[in-house]
């Protein structure tokens, strides 16, 4: 089935983010001491940018070519919360910003009839969503002795807040556009 | 341990992939930096390379190279 306009959007908006993604932590990669946060680090990296060609070679199955869009999510977080200013805060933004990912894709696989193309882009994804979650979760844990457990429980209490203020701001479009594909608009 | 300001300013060009001349004390950060990004990357290094820890507060603070290079060398001789 060739994608509508809506759908085209969305799969296009996943596409950038993931490259968004991919080159944030192409360049964390880069400048991270080594160590297992650094091996992990580079694992996502490599995810991410999978993620986004799983997602352009989807939308040329499905008959499209990907939109070029500017923003991504990620985008937003800087303006909004300020930059990140080390490997802690860094990762806190990260977690609070993956359980974003993960519940979209879980939302879109409700989705009534969706193309197989979608179902199967979206299973391949999610396990590795779910390591990227678990990963940061023990590199966070690893991170205690030094920033302090409520130091960094603050923090993600902190990034969660502003991630629902950046999502309710910004992202009235891309909710229009789910609501359409829930109601089965296809 | 204290920390000259020539060492700062020698690793923030490098960072920043430019010469030491391109900037002082004064120059605004974000002009020379038009790349949020960039921003992480240089506090993170620097707070790899001069073992201190920086806060989003205290970087909410810096405006010029030379509040960067103050900040750095104050948290170094602090810790």
């Amino acid at each position: 089935m060739p994608l509508n306009d809506n759908h085209h959007y969305i799969l296009s908006y996943y596409r950038t983010s993931e490259i968004s993604g991919a080159l944030f932590f192409g360049r964390l990669s880069k400048i991270l001491p080594p160590g297992p946060i650094q091996v992990d680090m580079t694992k996502h990296f490599a995810d991410e940018a999978a993620h986004a060609y799983y997602w352009t070679d989807a939308i040329q199955r499905l008959g499209r070519e990907p939109l070029k869009l500017k923003d991504s999510y990620q985008d937003q977080y800087n303006d909004a919360i300020g930059i990140p200013t080390n490997v802690m805060e860094v990762l806190a933004i990260t977690q609070v910003f993956e359980r974003r990912v993960i519940n979209a894709y879980a939302r879109h696989e409700r989705v009534p009839n969706l193309d197989p193309v979608v179902k199967e882009t979206i299973n391949r994804i999610m396990g590795d969503e779910k390591w990227h979650i678990e990963w940061i979760k023990n590199a966070l844990k690893s991170l205690e002795p030094e920033y302090g457990k409520d130091h960094i429980d603050q923090t993600i209490k902190r990034y969660l807040l502003a991630d629902k203020e950046i999502y309710a701001k910004t992202m009235q479009e891309l909710e229009e556009r789910y609501d359409d594909l829930l109601k089965g608009k296809m | 341990m204290n920390i000259k300001s020539e060492e700062i300013k020698n690793r923030i060009a490098e960072v920043l992939n430019i010469s030491v001349e391109r900037f002082n004390d004064e120059t605004i950060l974000k002009d020379l930096v038009t790349d949020s990004f960039l921003l992480v990357e240089m506090a993170i290094e620097l707070q790899e390379d001069f073992q201190v820890r920086f806060s989003q507060e205290d970087l909410k603070q810096v405006v010029t190279i030379g509040d960067l290079i103050f900040l750095t060398k104050n948290k170094k001789s602090n810790s």
